[in-house]
């Protein structure tokens, strides 16, 4: 390599965030570059800068400078590549790349050239690919255009920032072309810069970009013709390898090295870029929220104030050496809009350490009382931004939402992006397409003679997976900044009318410290939220669940027998497998339930060592002594996130930011090679301290066992009080609460069916659907039973169902058809589901009748007078299967009620007389299939739940027996044949034999 | 008008230090080339039959003005076009 050849920077290069015409991730180019001996490179993408946060992380990690910029579009279909010198420069990027995305329809960005005028500073112009404004006319022999098109961009960037760009890629003509443009430059007084226009990092990528080109085509790569380029020659290539395409022009290859070192810019924000909370005339954002405080401790800390003083002088002062008031009161106001709106929320996640959090209301949780942390929220130390994300119920959060669009202008608030990506498995489809083959033809099992086309469609769609494919709208991540948003990132139009996002998605966001507020939709605040209303209707008094204080024994029973269907979070099958081990008895025990049934905990095995140690039938040990100030809370298990930034800090010395970064790799699922570097960090901390090999890499294995996928503490005990809450309503409001559990589907393990059932069980009246009696929505009648709503007739609008309100009561079914024209089909469902029953006539018969009635277009003729037939009336049976089949739930009595007789006389127990067997005894059962669960982390074990008439009955599937039972569907009946297991108040049926029954 | 072979007719090529063609017998005769006037490169067509070629439009000593291609992957040299 010559040493012109060393000095060549790449300054025009494609990723995969040039959404599928880019085939290699930014690490992988900044990878490539360092590689070839390159200090810095550009990323210039289409029309964006999805990728600068990630080839920013790339670029620093391997002491490289990152230049960033982007090809834009211009409305002529022309392309201009911009790169950011300077702070001004981005500002001018990003809206000018926002103006190119709101200007024409979503995903097609193009920006008007005019929008250049004022928008120029600090970025270098360079004049583009063949496609450029100069470029292309060029290439027509239109020398007089070529020349305007430079003295338009000359002039608007001046002759410093405007460089001709030439581009070879072996192309016939490209050779032409270049000495061309090079003649203009010279003629116009302007400098040349040579790119390679990279559209992937290494030659044999061409395949994957040319697939991707076709995907974003949606055309096969036969038809893709001339949308392909001709060669592989957009490879990052070395100056060595541009050297004798450029001989004649070495100027343009030193310039890009001079390029690249004016451009400076760096990505970083910070707190301050936040708007700022209009605080009251007088008081700073540190003085107000401390006012607010101080106003709330009283009321919170009656009698016995001393120690929340301390705290809170404490926390305050904290929080405002970290700038953060504003940030916390920014918040507040959120909640206390909610609040006065009547829209249920709580802050989750580490705020919920913070007793400020806890005085303003954001969080619900006493940090002193339930030993919350704050240093968990925020730190003298912690280098990350502490996060305080909101759960809103969900059927009002968008109200919140735009409380903050109007709050701070659309210019100041945005939505955080998400990247929909490619998935090996999904891209099957596409990538048949693209070979011209059926999917069928790919997928071809147990057919084992090789075939290049599912070779060679095996090896794209695995280099497909991850990469980003399009853009959608992240599920309620905020972004406010002080200045303009489009200052700091572009912002897009979303697919949601008058909804913008920013380019960049939660992680990114948080890599260049822009602060995103999580309002997220939780159905359960929506549900506590109707249920709680309903009660206060029921009491004839305002009632506010929030006072309800921890401590009533009789729901640690219920959530000890496990008595939880419908109940937030302690609902599901390991859930009720584990409670009544657990036997909770105060609130804290919530908060560990709700935490050691999750993927985490699992898969790192420390469920039953937990349970173990709590029941006293093993001694609490640790792997090291110095785990123990960690872990001792959790009995010498790891059963919250943090835990693991404790033990790495305990054993390994790592700081709270490293450990941090180890929680966040051990969560990605990145594989070994990502983990590696954190385990040699990890191992070598340990030895350091004295700890012995062996034991450091077993408490490693148990972090990674362990992962990322469990609760911080906080958030847990944020998620208890919602446990609490609906277990309440559960135990003392049944009705109320099914009613609102019902209004809220889909939502929580169980499906309706289930709900209603369990409901039942609880001497809760369920009625069924009635023209003449349902509302919109599932109501809480006067009797105190509940009444199904219009909702669950699937099909049925709301417009539809207003109708039937409006115009109800009828007379008829032809009354009834007539006022609400309703089509033939739903109507004719809602007799099947006996919401017609109220006339007393048989439903086969109003069917019938409605098979005379004629529908013309618009209008419905008088019915033909009745020719009577005899038709047999529907059996309970049929009509509970008619009720499950078109609404999903059914009022009726179970399907095994009336059959138990029988049953019993053959041998058969239910689910009641089942838990009274001794352990050790065989037992026959029968029971619907209600849930049927295979978790990766039972080895081959099944677990399946029946319900009967009395409750639910637990089977267990040992490995051997599962090939027998292929059923998967639920719903159907089982037969089971087995052995009682009593293990600490849960009774199970280990099944030895299986056997489904046909419906009915 | 020129003469075009679409399938190019086989050719014995001698290549120079840097795989430029120096010189090729064609129809019995031997020609040195004078100067390359343009190349390029064809690389497509992976997921089928891959064409990777190189091109060379040249002139010869003798006054011939040519393309001849190289199809790498089998290392033969065709001539495409002798243009009058």
């Amino acid at each position: 390599m010559t040493d012109r050849g060393s000095d060549y920077i790449e300054l025009h290069c494609h990723s995969c965030y040039s959404l599928c015409d880019g085939a290699s991730t930014p690490a992988e180019l900044i990878a490539r570059a360092a590689g070839l001996g390159m200090d810095a490179l550009a990323l210039t993408d289409h029309d964006a800068v999805y990728g600068a946060p990630l080839f920013v992380a790339a670029a620093r990690a391997r002491g490289m400078h990152p230049i960033l910029g982007a090809e834009l579009t211009l409305t002529d279909d022309s392309h201009l590549t911009l790169l950011v010198e300077n702070a001004t420069g981005w500002r001018n990027l990003c809206r000018l790349i926002s103006m190119a995305r709101h200007h024409t329809p979503r995903g097609r960005p193009a920006l008007p050239p005019a929008a250049l005028d004022d928008h120029t500073g600090g970025l270098i112009c360079l004049t583009g690919c063949r496609q450029g404004p100069v470029a292309a006319p060029l290439r027509r022999l239109d020398m007089p255009g070529a020349v305007r098109a430079a003295t338009w961009l000359r002039e608007r960037f001046g002759p410093e920032r405007t460089f001709v760009e030439l581009q070879h890629h072996l192309h016939p003509g490209d050779a032409v072309l270049v000495r061309r443009l090079a003649e203009l430059a010279r003629h116009l007084g302007l400098h040349t810069v040579a790119t390679n226009n990279v559209h992937y990092a290494r030659r044999d990528q061409q395949p994957l970009h040319d697939l991707l080109t076709a995907i974003r085509h949606r055309t096969s790569l036969d038809d893709a013709g001339k949308r392909l380029r001709a060669n592989s020659e957009y490879y990052l290539k070395s100056g060595g390898r541009l050297m004798p395409l450029f001989g004649a022009y070495p100027e343009a290859l030193a310039a890009t090295r001079a390029i690249a070192g004016r451009c400076i810019f760096t990505l970083q924000y910070g707190l301050q870029d936040l708007p700022c909370f209009p605080t009251p005339p007088g008081y700073d954002a540190d003085g107000y929220l401390a006012r607010l405080c101080a106003e709330a401790l009283p009321c919170r800390y009656p009698g016995n104030p001393e120690r929340a003083c301390r705290q809170l002088a404490h926390e305050l002062h904290i929080i405002a050496r970290a700038h953060l008031s504003n940030y916390v009161l920014i918040v507040w106001d959120l909640v206390r809009y909610a609040r006065t709106q009547g829209i249920r929320c709580q802050g989750r996640g580490s705020a919920a350490n913070s007793l400020v959090a806890y005085l303003l209301g954001i969080s619900p949780i006493d940090p002193l009382r339930y030993d919350l942390v704050f240093e968990r929220f925020l730190s003298a130390e912690r280098p990350a931004l502490p996060d305080i994300d909101l759960d809103i119920a969900s059927d009002r959060r968008e109200e919140v939402i735009q409380y903050v669009f109007r709050t701070y202008g659309p210019a100041h608030a945005a939505m955080a992006c998400t990247f929909s990506t490619f998935q090996e498995r999904s891209a099957l489809r596409d990538v048949a397409r693209a070979l011209d083959v059926t999917t069928e033809h790919l997928l071809l099992e147990g057919d084992h003679t090789p075939d290049r086309v599912r070779t060679l469609a095996a090896t794209l769609c695995r280099q497909l997976n991850n990469l980003p494919r399009h853009l959608g709208q992240h599920n309620g991540g905020m972004v406010l900044t002080r200045a303009p948003l489009a200052d700091r990132v572009p912002v897009e139009p979303a697919a949601m009318p008058g909804r913008a996002v920013v380019q960049w998605d939660k992680t990114m966001l948080e890599d260049v410290g822009l602060v995103k507020i999580d309002l997220l939709g939780l159905r359960m605040l929506a549900v506590l939220s109707e249920a709680g209303r309903l009660v206060g209707d029921q009491r004839g008094e305002p009632f506010d669940l929030d006072r309800l204080t921890f401590d009533d024994p009789a729901i640690y029973q219920l959530l000890a027998a496990a008595d939880t269907i419908g109940v937030f979070q302690v609902e599901s099958r390991a859930q009720a497998q584990m409670l009544p081990r657990l036997r909770p008895q105060q609130f804290a025990d919530i908060v560990v339930a709700i935490s050691l049934i999750r993927p985490g905990p699992i898969q790192g095995d420390m469920v039953h060592p937990y349970l173990r140690r709590r029941l006293g039938q093993e001694a609490v040990a640790y792997l090291h002594p110095r785990l123990k100030p960690a872990l001792e809370e959790t009995l010498g298990v790891i059963l919250f996130q943090e835990q693991v930034i404790k033990v790495a800090r305990d054993l390994a010395g790592f700081t709270p930011g490293e450990g941090e970064r180890l929680r966040r790799a051990l969560g990605a699922g990145k594989g070994p090679e990502a983990i590696a570097p954190f385990r040699d960090a990890f191992l070598a901390g340990a030895a350091r301290n004295g700890v012995a090999g062996p034991v450091a890499a077993a408490v490693f294995r148990q972090l990674e066992a362990f992962g990322g996928y469990s609760f911080p503490k906080s958030h847990a005990a944020a998620f208890a009080v919602i446990v609490y809450q609906s277990a309440w309503l559960k135990r003392y409001y049944p009705a109320a609460f099914l009613t609102a559990l019902l209004n809220h589907q889909p939502m929580g393990f169980w499906p309706p069916a289930v709900l209603v059932r369990d409901a039942r069980r609880h001497q809760v009246r369920v009625a069924p659907l009635d023209i003449h009696a349902s509302g919109m929505r599932c109501v809480l009648e006067m009797d105190g039973s509940v009444r199904l709503g219009l909702n669950y007739v699937s099909g049925l609008s709301e417009a539809g169902a207003g109708r039937i309100i409006a115009a109800r009561p009828f007379a008829g079914l032809a009354d009834l058809c007539r006022r609400t024209r309703l089509p033939k089909g739903l109507v004719e469902r809602l007799i099947l589901a006996g919401a017609c029953d109220g006339w007393g006539t048989e439903r086969r018969r109003l069917l019938w009748e409605l098979g005379t009635f004629h529908y013309a277009a618009d209008e419905l003729d008088l019915p033909i007078p009745g020719s009577t037939v005899d038709l047999p009336a529907l059996t309970a049976d049929e009509a509970r299967e008619l009720q499950m089949a078109l609404l999903g739930v059914s009022t009726g009595d179970h399907v095994l009620a009336r059959w138990r007789d029988a049953l019993t006389a053959r041998g058969y127990l239910d689910s009641l007389a089942l838990a009274r067997c001794p352990d050790g005894q065989r037992a026959r059962v029968i029971g619907v299939v209600v849930v049927h669960q295979a978790p990766p982390t039972a080895k081959g074990f099944h677990f399946i739940t029946l319900e009967d008439e009395s409750g639910m009955i637990n089977v267990i599937v040992r490995p051997y027996l599962v090939p027998l039972y292929r059923e998967r569907r639920g719903g159907h009946l089982l037969k089971v044949e087995g052995i009682v297991q009593h293990e600490a108040g849960v009774v199970n049926l280990v099944a030895t034999r299986l056997a489904p029954l046909a419906r009915e | 008008m020129s003469r075009f072979w679409s399938d190019g007719i086989p050719l014995e090529v001698t290549v120079d230090a840097l795989a430029t063609p120096a010189a090729f017998a064609w129809r019995g005769r031997y020609h040195t080339v004078d100067r390359v006037i343009e190349r390029w490169r064809v690389d497509e067509g992976w997921w089928k039959r891959r064409a990777w070629r190189e091109y060379f439009q040249l002139v010869t000593h003798s006054g011939l003005l040519v393309l001849i291609y190289h199809d790498v992957r089998i290392d033969q040299w065709r001539l495409q076009r002798v243009y009058d």
